[in-house]
């Protein structure tokens, strides 16, 4: 009988005090594996967020700026205020295309991403244009 | 047999312990997109107020266009404050709420700086 056993376990797959520790090993592993991609998603969420938030603020930035270069232009064309205006928003003044009834302005501000030392740049566009 | 049964049991363990993170990592990237999503609402609400205070000129009317730019119910704080060289500083204050039912709450703010006309603004009204 106990020379029968061995045969009848290797048929069988593995032996009997082999699964649980290959259980054991790979739950290790799998939770291991599991909280790389779990944090790995949390951050990317909060990349992500950051991203959303910068961009609408950008968007702000361009908005206004634009706004202030047509409000400018009653002096005379030009970016006028536009410059200042996308700094008090937090963002700097790449292009104006700035005439007395329509500018169109570029700004571009950045973002610091979490893995501290990335840094990406968001650019915005808005244009503004004077009906009356 | 107890080997076998002490494996499984410290598999399960292990797994078990792994999902306490997994589900409050898992809340905390819903309370990133849900103060995301706010501040995107605070900043909108921001740039809507600029705008009005930059074509209107009014202070009072700015901080309208601020607060119709939030969904209704949500409580909102605006101010409008002129700055020194013909500008205008719009900020927006909103309490997020991280998670629905929880009472954890994170205040959002949001600001636009927009220029005014110079010259004579046109008749303060209401103030």
């Amino acid at each position: 009988m106990s020379t029968a056993a061995p045969p009848a376990r290797r048929g069988g797959g593995l032996p009997l005090s082999r699964p649980s520790r290959r259980q054991a090993g790979s739950a290790t592993l799998i939770a291991l594996a599991l909280s790389v991609f779990v944090l790995f998603a949390g951050v990317m969420a909060l990349d992500v967020g950051l991203l959303v938030v910068a961009r609408a603020r950008a968007q702000t930035a361009a908005d206004l700026a634009a706004l202030a270069a047509l409000t400018a232009a009653h002096a005379g064309p030009g970016p006028g205020g536009a410059g200042a205006v996308a700094t008090a928003n937090g963002a700097e003044l790449l292009a104006c295309s700035c005439g007395a009834t329509e500018a169109v302005v570029t700004v571009r501000s950045r973002v610091s991403m979490l893995p501290a030392g990335l840094a990406l740049s968001v650019t915005a566009r808005a244009r503004a244009v004077c009906q009356a | 047999m107890w080997q076998r049964r002490g494996g499984r049991g410290s598999a399960t363990v292990e797994l078990a312990a792994a999902i306490p993170l997994l589900v409050a990592v898992t809340l905390a990237m819903v309370g990133v997109i849900v103060v995301a999503r706010d501040h995107v609402l605070a900043q909108g609400a921001a740039r809507e107020g600029a705008r009005e205070a930059a074509l209107s000129g009014d202070r009072t009317r700015a901080a309208a266009a601020a607060r119709a730019a939030v969904p209704p119910g949500r409580s909102v704080r605006v101010s409008v404050t002129p700055l020194p060289p013909g500008l205008v500083r719009v900020e927006v204050v909103l309490v997020a709420r991280v998670l629905p039912g929880a009472s954890a709450a994170v205040t959002v703010r949001a600001a636009a700086v927009a220029a005014v006309e110079p010259g004579p603004p046109p008749a303060p009204a209401g103030r």
